[in-house]
């Protein structure tokens, strides 16, 4: 099997034999400037601003997407993770909350309550994860005026906990919700150099589909439950 | 020919043939050519439950657009649509520039390009890329462009098992049959014919059930997912700011497709660039709630290049094949403003003509307004001459449309270019050449006034319905006109003129 | 004020009565109304079908005839929409004749758009009054002009009149101009489903401010046995202002 850097030349044409029917449409040449394009107003884009009660407003968007919201204090983190767990049946789960503090003493406290944590780094893909009945993950932030979470890849975070296990419990801090999407891009930019991750996925909701006569299922393909733990004051 | 869901539901049950094997999917999306779109027309108009389906739910679904728009821009909706117009305008406008640019980020981020000019070669690029890959089964997600180029029998025909995973694709794709609405693939089948496709192509147990049609999928494309090679998407949007692939899909299938499989391959057109993530955030916000209103779709996928070498899941290898197939001909300036369209489906839903008549109908991959434009610009418009003429004009997919792309005045312009490449009949210009002359003139316009009057009257005193009093309200009416006039009065009676005409009354004040 | 009236051509011949319940409503409300005979047809049957160079000969003569009026009255959203959203565009090689069309776009008004943005009528303090159940057509052209729920403010200015919305209202009727006798099936469906929501109504009478809309849905409603009458928007105005004979519903 090759890899992508030894393929040769595509079977398609070149770079600017492609471009060059595009340019003569276009009336352009080669390296001709372009003019700023269209101008992203905050004022006009923004459809919720900071001085809204944003975890309310985070709440009851996800709400009504479909996921299920609670809204606790940081000590109250891991026996509300662990009821969730139990009160879906979850016996075998992974998780991918590196960014929180209670990280080892969660995985702790379950094995402990007799629930296998299984960790998902020792195989590649996501072999380990089909057999899961729940994923746990922290996100990388998330959108109060759509109900959003945006979980990203990266070495602490798999691409599949929030999606291949029939459940889904996303722990949500207060300080990662963002008013609005232009506010995550916002904070995206003010990170330079940083490389983005191959994966970012904005989750609005459980897994959905209407195809069949437009009546309304969730768990098509990814999780069918979606539960959302905001941490206050963190 | 079978664009009609009765077909394929209810006519093999009773007789014991396979359901939907007489649906040929290819046929319904290329049809031979030039295309007439009467006789599907008419098959779909006389059928109860395409109807139901179709009408009702573009309905609901136009309703619920026309809500949540207002709910969550209020005031600022048509400033959001004028934005959104723009950014696409300004990206197509300088398309060649944003090309390099997302090719260029691309490639930074590990994604290989590759560029087609026509399906032939970006279905040659997939082919060659999943020989390499030593493919033997592909989960695919919804992609418009792979219905366009027809890849998937070619994938099939060198021994690459291809399975569609969006619930609505699988389904079809079971069936025999094709997609009728570009986001809602499957808007004109029932739950019936599901679970006969089901029960006959992977031995289910028979339900009717949505939630158990839905499970019974969900296990068999697991294991799909699970042992899948290849992954193919297409794509909503490119950044080329950041090299970004972005599919906006509600499922999960396309998340799957895009990171289960140790090789992705993403076939986009080259329509769907916008500069950054900021305007990417806009066109977000107009899509799905205009498709579906959703806020946002479940999952909105942002890839930009293989998996990294830290992480854990994602595919080793990345392709993105970018498609023309005719674009750069809509490209030029007179057609520039149609490839704004990011397929939010809304104008099917607005559209009363699409209700009616159902996507098959269309004879192509694009159906509704925005297929009527974009067909025959990119199959020939003496191909499918119907499809910029069916249509009253009435102008409400213009209003639905998120980043208003004019396709009242854009059939009017392709009814235009048939005038003058001579697509439309002889007879018709020379009938409307007549017309136009007689309009010219006030005494031929009011001899053709008084003609047509006398002509209509003197019929509907034949057939006995003429009202006499009011002699500028009363009138008769007529049930059986000739020739062209035929069409009307198959269908509803056509009232005559009253026996005086405005003018005559203007006369008759002694007005100046 | 003087307002020109331009009939439209299916007006003058279908639906005169239209044409002179506009005459005595505008008279009524202070108006000067003058009828220049030389006009003919505003060319959208031409421009819809794609014959724009016969299209443009006629706009140029609409342009023409028009050319010394104050404001140009129109009972029909179709036409106005035609010469508001086509007429600049026809002569984009012409900039002379372009700037006179664009004069005409600028004083050219849909009958009850006049009604409300010039005149700024209130139906109210003229005691308009009409006895009766009314549902009302929103024809797609005047989805063009921007002009959505004004007709029915109009018609809920009038005493008297019962008023029921239309299901479904902003679905187009399937009239289309030549569409109707091209695509029969298609346009026929529409037809039905618009009559069948008239019928969930129970209305006695359909406001319909196009002549095209009127002979397709009253020729539909004839068809399937629905008896319900026909106004349009003068029509009911110049009977709820005396002006002429009310209709019996």
């Amino acid at each position: 099997m090759s890899n992508i850097s030894d393929t040769p030349a595509s079977l398609g044409v070149d770079r600017q034999t492609f471009l060059k029917p595009v340019r003569q449409a276009l009336g352009r040449i080669s390296g001709q400037a372009v003019p700023a394009p269209p101008a992203v107003d905050p004022q006009l884009v923004r459809l919720a601003s900071a001085s809204e009660d944003v975890v309310s407003l985070f709440a009851q968007r996800a709400g009504e997407v479909g996921m299920t919201v609670c809204r606790i204090k940081s000590d109250e983190l891991i026996r509300t993770v662990s009821e969730l767990l139990e009160k879906v049946g979850a016996k075998r789960v992974a998780a991918s909350v590196g960014s929180l503090p209670q990280a080892v003493s969660l995985n702790d406290s379950l094995r402990r309550k007799g629930v296998e944590v299984v960790d998902w780094r020792a195989t590649p893909g996501f072999a380990e994860q089909y057999g899961l009945d729940a994923g746990i993950t922290d996100v990388h932030a998330a959108l109060a005026e759509t109900g959003t979470l945006i979980c990203s890849s990266d070495a602490g975070h798999s691409r599949g906990l929030s999606l291949v296990p029939p459940v889904h419990v996303a722990i949500v801090r207060q300080s990662d919700i963002l008013p609005d999407m232009v506010d995550y891009w916002a904070r995206l930019r003010g990170i330079p150099g940083r490389e983005l991750p191959s994966s970012q996925a904005f989750i609005t909701g459980p897994s959905k589909t209407a195809d069949i006569e437009g009546i309304l299922i969730t768990g098509v393909h990814g999780p069918g439950q979606v539960f959302i733990v905001v941490v206050e004051g963190v | 020919m079978s664009s009609t869901p009765s077909e394929s539901t209810t006519s093999g049950h009773d007789t014991g043939k396979p359901v939907g094997l007489s649906v040929n999917g290819h046929d319904l999306l290329f049809p031979p050519l030039p295309y007439d779109i009467h006789a599907r027309a008419d098959k779909a108009t006389a059928d109860k439950q395409l109807l139901d389906f179709v009408h009702v739910a573009t309905y609901r679904k136009d309703v619920t657009r026309r809500q949540v728009t207002s709910a969550a821009f209020g005031e600022k909706h048509g400033d959001f649509r004028e934005l959104g117009a723009a950014i696409k305008q300004h990206t197509l406008d300088h398309l060649d520039h944003y090309i390099e640019k997302f090719v260029d980020n691309a490639t930074a981020a590990g994604v290989r390009v590759h560029f087609a000019q026509d399906a032939a070669q970006a279905n040659a690029i997939c082919l060659d890329i999943a020989r390499r890959a030593g493919a033997k089964l592909c989960v695919k997600s919804k992609s418009m462009v792979t219905e366009e180029t027809q890849l998937l029998p070619q994938l099939e025909a060198i021994g690459v098992e291809t399975v569609e995973t969006d619930l609505g694709e699988f389904i079809l794709q079971l069936d025999h049959d094709a997609p009728s609405h570009i986001v809602t693939p499957m808007i004109h089948k029932n739950r019936q014919s599901v679970a006969r496709a089901f029960e006959r192509e992977l031995g289910a147990p028979y339900t009717e059930d949505p939630q158990e049609l839905t499970q019974i999928a969900r296990a068999h494309l697991r294991e799909k997912y699970r042992k899948a090679d290849l992954g193919i998407s297409g794509g909503n949007f490119l950044v080329a700011e950041t090299g970004s692939v972005v599919i906006c899909t509600n499922e999960g299938n396309g998340r799957f497709c895009t990171s289960a499989p140790r090789v992705h391959v993403a076939f986009v057109g080259i329509e769907k660039l916008v500069p950054t993530f900021e305007h990417l955030g806009v066109m977000l916000k107009l899509l799905a709630r205009t498709s579906t209103g959703q806020p946002l779709t479940v999952y909105t996928h942002v890839m930009t290049g293989p998996r990294r070498a830290h992480e854990h899941g994602g595919p080793d290898e990345m392709h993105v094949i970018l498609l023309d197939n005719g674009r750069t001909e809509i490209l030029k300036p007179e057609t520039r403003e149609m490839l704004r369209c990011i397929r939010c489906g809304a104008c099917l839903n607005a559209c009363p003509v699409y209700r009616k008549v159902g996507g098959h109908s269309y004879g192509a991959v694009y159906s509704g307004p925005i297929g009527a434009l974009i067909t025959p610009m990119f199959r020939g418009l003496a191909n499918y001459p119907d499809l910029p003429n069916a249509s009253s004009l009435c102008g409400a997919c213009y209003e639905a449309c998120p980043v208003k792309i004019n396709i009242p005045k854009y059939l009017i312009q392709l009814r235009a270019e048939m005038v003058s490449k001579r697509i439309t009949k002889w007879s018709d210009r020379l009938v409307y050449r007549m017309w136009a002359r007689s309009l010219g003139r006030s005494w031929t316009y009011r001899l053709g006034g008084w003609a047509q009057k006398l002509f209509f009257r003197w019929q509907a005193r034949v057939a006995g319905t003429l009202e006499l009093g009011d002699p500028y309200r009363s009138r008769g009416w007529l049930n059986d006109l000739p020739g062209p006039a035929g069409g009307w009065t198959s269908q509803r009676d056509m009232p005559t003129p009253p026996a005086k005409s405005f003018r005559q009354w203007w006369d008759e004040q002694n007005r100046p | 004020m003087k307002v020109s009236l331009f009939v439209t051509c299916l007006t003058d011949t279908f639906y005169p009565r239209t044409g002179i319940a506009v005459v005595k409503v505008l008279e009524r409300l202070g108006c000067a109304v003058d009828f220049p005979q030389a006009q003919t047809c505003c060319g959208q049957p031409m421009f819809n079908n794609g014959f724009t160079d016969e299209a443009r000969e006629l706009a140029r003569r609409m342009v023409e005839v028009f050319e010394d009026s104050e404001y140009v009255v129109t009972p029909s959203g179709s036409c106005c929409a035609m010469i508001h959203d086509y007429y600049p565009q026809l002569f984009k090689d012409d900039p002379a004749m372009a700037e006179r069309a664009r004069k005409l776009v600028e004083k050219t008004y849909e009958f009850y758009q006049f009604l409300l943005t010039v005149v700024k009528v209130d139906l109210r303090s003229l005691g308009a009054k009409w006895s009766g159940k009314v549902t009302y057509h929103y024809s797609c052209h005047l989805r063009g002009l921007g002009m959505t729920d004004e007709a029915v403010r109009l018609i809920q200015q009038i005493e008297g009149v019962e008023y029921v919305p239309l299901p479904k209202a902003e679905q187009c009727c399937g009239f289309g101009g030549t569409f109707a006798m091209k695509y029969p099936q298609i346009s026929g469906t529409l037809v039905r489903d618009k009559v069948a929501c008239i019928r969930d109504t129970r209305a006695a009478a359909v406001v319909s401010n196009d002549a095209g809309c009127t002979m397709n849905i009253s020729g539909s409603c004839r068809r399937e046995n629905h008896a319900v009458t026909f106004l349009s928007l003068a029509e009911i105005i110049a009977e709820s202002l005396g002006l002429m004979e009310a209709t019996a519903v």
